[in-house]
């Protein structure tokens, strides 16, 4: 997933592409119907590798409608996935988060490495601003939008008031999460240069740390506005902290650890990355820590306090051109279709009113601090984007309020559904619209071509 | 252990295996296709020291049916023509009928121990008699490409030794196609017979091959040229084993047309080429801590039978072809004890045959395998250089080979 400038293929190369996407499909498809009752390990090991298969060439393919490789990616698991041709079952789509594992981790390490001191400098007035605003205007005014949709809602029909706003105001921090994995991968593909590349990274990144701390918040405040009986409790706060700082020492210590590696051995990254990623997540789930926001640093320290970044960026892009495509194609089976048939409206509404006050909000924030013209007209699409944290934030919100959070999961998943189609799409056409795709000089993702 | 600090302790072992192997042989570090990791597995595994628990293995089987199936693909890959010596015709065909004579006897040998003496059933007394003497018909790349480039030697009898080691691997891998096929009640249950079997085994790594070299001119960068092979083997080898079809033929097939009809993309057979060390040694260990011996004296005879039957049937033909190429007289009797080397393909055999024949055939394939491993691995190379030594002309030689006793003036 990862070529900017390159020479456009002829015709009768990307007629063979379809053909053996075709061929890819309609193996898959036999197999499938000559063992319908199959249900071991190697299910999965041939779903991963339809999906990897399928997705690198329906990337190809849909390149020439100007749709990112992501969105191609996510496809190829909605089509092939459980709800629609059933070639990926339930199962291998629930024992493929083992990949996921792997990829968050690569994400979050790429991610902290492209945050580099002298990029960030000149963005701190902007990322502030940007923060600022977009979390007050969007949380509030889709929190309100959900108030407003509230009788249109299963879930909360029922609900009184006071409980009403608590969960309006959950809502409202599950609208204000992005996609770090959807950004960096369209960075990854398309290689652009300039400030709204830069912008995007920047605020998309650290977002994830605000959104954190504001989700804890929230669900301090809105636990007794749910709950009558429960008293406003500072726990989640402490908790929050302990995550936070833990995940971060830990972070830069890996990071030291690595850019030690990166130095004096470097050889075999792939490996070295690959056990990282299995091994520290679960290390880090047992000590309650983030995964993200440690590899994050991890990845930050070793671009910023060594000379080693680039060479990690490229064991990353080495390693994730494999992962991420199985990483997204997963999103896309893990997508449910029939729910998304049956809550379209509400998700509609509600993805449409986001998309709104994230425009809106970016043109607020764009003035206050003063930013670049081109960011100012499109410093919104890169916010659009949502997918696992999101998901992974309304498991939370579920597992604190179980009265209502399987109904708010669903309507969490049918949203993130929306938004994880239409978010990329709107990502890249910016870039190519305001020039930068290809630019890849400045970045650091220049360093990762081969 | 669980699973996943056993995952871990497969990638320090394959960081340590790609460390260590510099390039397609273990340089100065342990037996030449480390077989010693073998023992390590079994000595760590469920049935010795029990470090490595029988739920871990289970939750890892997945892992290693990928990994021999990799393996597979690189052995298509060198048998297609990256990384290998120039096939001759004549050398060619001498491996591929050598390799047959050695599976039919020794087959043979297994078939009549199993049914005269041990009373087996039929169809499990040839089941087991054909996946043994198909693994016991490989001369290990890994040993003899050892053997040469420890001599540094060159002239016509290294080279015969490597173009056999490199042509005899297709027979195993057709036949297990063919055997995996034809034992009832696995292909039949997804309503295939033998040959369609055999045909679709060989088609779908046909396919699956063909399409990878298609799209490796299309693709631009080495990742994910990468990611293209990564993704058709895990399909074939995922599709194989649903089907009941031999995962390592596919992948061999695959690997072979991917080396046939993608000549151009160097960089990347480069790349697959230098995944073997990283994948190989797990997969050893993991083969080691699989072997489940149904302890008995059932096994020992097995394993004496094939272990004499191989090594007699090989230094025969060992004998033959060295005389055939005119080689020395003092050469001929190592080079016939060296042709019985074996390396990683025969234990791989042996898993692969674990994972189809479940139970105690499956067990006693894999323990059988393991143990002519050993005895291949330990007497084989060390005859092989010895036969070198005395075989090729002293100036062909390094001076540390040509002062040995025997050497050629």
């Amino acid at each position: 997933m990862s070529h900017a400038s390159k020479p456009p293929l002829g015709a009768l190369p990307r007629l063979l592409q379809l053909l053996a996407l075709g061929l890819v499909f309609g193996v898959l498809f036999f197999t499938a119907r000559a063992t319908p009752a199959f249900e071991g390990a190697f299910g999965v090991i041939s779903a991963v590798g339809f999906l990897l298969l399928a997705g690198v060439l329906a990337s190809e393919l849909l390149e020439l409608l100007g749709l990112p490789h992501l969105t191609a990616y996510i496809l190829v698991g909605v089509v092939a996935g459980p709800h629609v041709m059933h070639l990926v079952d339930h199962r291998a789509v629930v024992e493929l988060q083992a990949i996921n594992t792997l990829a968050l981790a690569l994400i979050a390490l790429a991610g902290g490495a492209e945050l580099r001191m002298e990029l960030l400098r000149p963005l701190v007035r902007s990322l502030s601003w940007a923060t600022l605003v977009q979390c007050v205007i969007g949380a509030l005014g889709v929190g309100a939008t959900f108030l407003a949709l509230s009788r249109f809602i299963p879930f909360t029909r029922d609900q009184p008031l006071l409980a009403l706003l608590g969960i309006a105001l959950l809502w409202g921090v599950l609208a204000v999460t992005r996609s770090p994995s959807a950004t960096l991968g369209i960075l990854a593909q398309l290689r652009p240069d300039g400030p709204l590349s830069r912008y995007a990274l920047g605020f998309v990144m650290s977002s994830d740390v605000v959104v954190a701390i504001l989700l804890s918040l929230t669900l301090a405040l809105a636990r007794p506005l749910i709950d009558p009986s429960a008293g406003l409790s500072l726990l989640d706060l402490s908790e929050l902290g302990h995550e936070i700082l833990g995940s971060i020492a830990l972070g830069c210590s890996v990071g030291l650890l690595l850019a030690i590696y990166l130095w004096f051995v470097s050889g075999q990254l792939l490996i070295v990355l690959v056990a990282l990623g299995f091994g520290l997540t679960e290390g880090l789930r047992y000590l309650h820590f983030e995964p993200l926001l440690t590899f994050m640093c991890a990845g930050f320290v070793v671009a910023n306090l060594t000379q080693q970044g680039p060479k990690l960026l490229h064991a990353v892009e080495q390693t994730g051109s494999v992962v991420f495509v199985v990483f997204f194609a997963t999103a896309g089976a893990h997508l449910d279709v029939p729910l998304l048939t049956q809550l379209w409206p509400v998700a509609l509404a509600l993805a449409g009113v986001r998309l709104l006050l994230v425009v809106l909000s970016n043109r607020v924030a764009s003035h206050l601090a003063s930013d670049e013209p081109v960011v100012r007209r499109w410093g919104w699409a890169p916010l659009v984007s949502q997918a696992g944290l999101t998901l992974g934030m309304a498991a939370v919100i579920e597992r604190s309020f179980p009265s209502f959070g399987s109904g708010f999961r669903a309507l969490a998943v049918a949203t993130v559904a929306v938004n994880e189609m239409l978010g990329p799409v709107l990502f890249k056409l910016a870039l190519d619209r305001s020039g930068e795709t290809g630019r890849a000089g400045g970045l650091p993702a220049s360093d990762l071509v081969q | 252990m669980s699973a996943m600090t056993l995952l871990l302790a497969l990638l320090v072992v394959a960081y340590g295996g790609s460390m260590l192997m510099g390039g397609r042989t273990l340089r100065g570090h342990g037996l030449p296709s480390g077989s010693e990791w073998l023992v390590l597995g079994f000595v760590l595994g469920p049935l010795l020291l029990g470090v490595v628990s029988q739920s871990a293995l289970a939750a890892l089987e997945p892992v290693a049916g990928i990994a021999t199936a990799w393996l597979a693909l690189l052995a298509g890959l060198e048998c297609g023509g990256v990384d290998a010596p120039k096939l001759r015709v004549g050398p060619w065909l001498a491996g591929v009928v050598c390799a047959l004579i050695c599976a039919a006897l020794v087959g043979l040998a297994l078939f009549v121990l199993t049914t005269r003496v041990l009373h087996w059933p039929v169809m499990q007394a040839a089941s087991l008699a054909a996946a043994l003497g198909l693994a016991g018909s490989e001369t290990a790349r890994q040993a003899a490409r050892w053997a040469v480039e420890r001599s540094a030697a060159h002239g016509p009898l290294p080279r015969l030794l490597e173009q056999l080691a490199a042509a005899d691997d297709l027979v195993p891998y057709l036949g297990l196609a063919w055997l995996f096929a034809w034992t009832p009640g696995q292909v039949a249950s997804v309503g295939l017979g033998a040959a369609q079997g055999f045909a679709l085994t060989l088609g779908l790594g046909a396919l699956l091959g063909l399409t990878c070299a298609m799209l490796l001119r299309t693709t631009r960068s080495p990742s994910d040229g990468f990611g293209v092979v990564l993704g058709a083997a895990l399909l074939g080898t995922g599709i194989a084993f649903r089907l009941w079809l031999c995962p390592l033929t596919v992948m061999f097939v695959m690997g072979v047309l991917l080396a046939v009809a993608g000549r151009r993309a160097t960089r990347l057979h480069a790349l697959l080429v230098s995944t073997e060390p990283a994948v190989a040694l797990p997969t050893l260990l993991l083969a080691g801590a699989l072997v489940r011996p149904p302890l008995s004296w059932s096994l020992l005879a097995l394993c004496v039978v094939t272990v004499l039957s191989r090594g007699l049937v090989r230094a025969a033909l060992g004998w033959l072809l060295a005389s055939a190429s005119g080689a020395p007289r003092a050469a001929r009797a190592p080079f016939a004890l060296g042709s019985s080397a074996t390396g990683a393909l025969t234990p791989i055999i042996g898993l692969a045959c674990a994972f189809r024949f479940r139970g105690s055939l499956g067990d006693s394939i894999l323990a059988v395998c393991a143990c002519v491993t050993l005895v291949g691995e330990i007497v084989g190379p060390a005859a092989l250089r010895r036969a070198l030594a005395v075989g090729v002309p002293a100036d062909a030689l390094p001076d540390e080979l040509a002062t040995l006793p025997g050497a050629q003036p």
